[in-house]
């Protein structure tokens, strides 16, 4: 009974990791799904905004594009509005990216001498998105009980459904 | 057009180009049944100006001039006239002297309540030649 219920668990587990591992190549993107951390682009996002990115080579950068990006050395994705490009005949492109709710482009936040953004620096394009659902990821990064308090729901949920 | 240097970014001397522009836009609103770009899941619509161009340093320059952000429920008439732009036009280089081909469009980002995207071109665009001098007095 019990080797069931572990086995059943196990299914569960490597199922959504198959799925999120399938997104990630249909999307071409580390990370495919990404949750909006700050209000920099409101009203369009707000804090808790689900996105839904792409990453494929083939699709130029160009302006007004909303890009999730990471700053070198930096673990938080950023996104925002690509507002400048200057690409090379040989497709090199540097761009520079500007939140709609700010006042000023970015230049402030990229590293230290940093003036552009490159390809290497991008997570993903936004290409879709949907309200309010990511407010549960950032409640179980700011509150650990309640991420703890999801898993052993998650965890006995699984158990009793069993029965 | 003024050669400057930089001051937003790099520290080399770049052209900077002074546009102004008016712009006259009707967003349809759908009265009467008629088709519109509004419906029912659209939260607003994220406008803005560029200006494309090519130089001899880079095959392709985009820089976006003006936004301008149209909430649900907004006036969906903008009747702009001699707009300045919002922000600094500078080229990554020396590019924009004598420059015949610089092209403006109007291009906006429709923002659903869910869904998703797109971003849409204006079918429009205006051609703006800049001179072959620099100019030396502000008369901006």
């Amino acid at each position: 009974q019990l080797y069931y219920q572990v086995l059943n668990f196990g299914m569960i587990v490597s199922s959504a990791l198959m799925i999120w591992k399938g997104l990630m190549v249909v999307t071409g993107s580390e990370s495919p799904i990404v949750v909006v951390l700050s209000g920099s682009m409101e009203p369009a996002f707000h804090r808790g905004d689900l996105l839904f990115l792409t990453n494929r080579i083939e699709d130029p950068i160009r302006v007004g594009e909303i890009v999730v990006f990471r700053i070198e050395g930096r673990e938080i994705p950023i996104v925002h509005r690509v507002l400048k490009i200057h690409e090379k005949q040989n497709g090199d492109i540097k761009f520079l990216t500007k939140g709609d709710n700010n006042a000023v482009d970015d230049r402030g936040l990229y590293k230290r001498g940093q003036n552009w953004l490159e390809k290497k620096d991008v997570v993903g394009r936004a290409r879709g998105f949907v309200p309010y659902i990511g407010i549960v990821t950032i409640l179980m990064n700011d509150y650990p009980k309640f991420k703890y308090a999801v898993l052993f729901l998650l965890g006995l949920f699984v158990l009793v459904h069993r029965e | 057009r003024k050669n400057v240097e930089d001051f937003t970014g790099p520290r080399e001397r770049s052209d900077l180009g002074f546009v102004t522009f008016d712009i006259t836009a009707d967003i349809l609103y759908g009265k009467n049944g008629l088709q519109t770009i509004f419906d029912w899941n659209v939260k607003q619509l994220f406008l803005y100006l560029s200006a494309e161009y090519s130089t001899k340093n880079n095959a392709l320059n985009q820089v976006v001039l003006w936004d301008k952000i149209m909430l649900r429920g907004d006036n969906p008439r903008l009747f702009l006239k001699d707009m300045k732009s919002k922000y600094f036009f500078f080229d990554d280089g020396n590019g924009l002297k004598g420059n015949r081909n610089v092209t403006l469009t109007l291009s906006w980002n429709v923002v659903p309540n869910a869904g998703i995207l797109p971003l849409v071109t204006g079918s429009g665009h205006v051609s703006v030649p800049f001179p072959d001098t620099y100019e030396t007095t502000k008369s901006y």
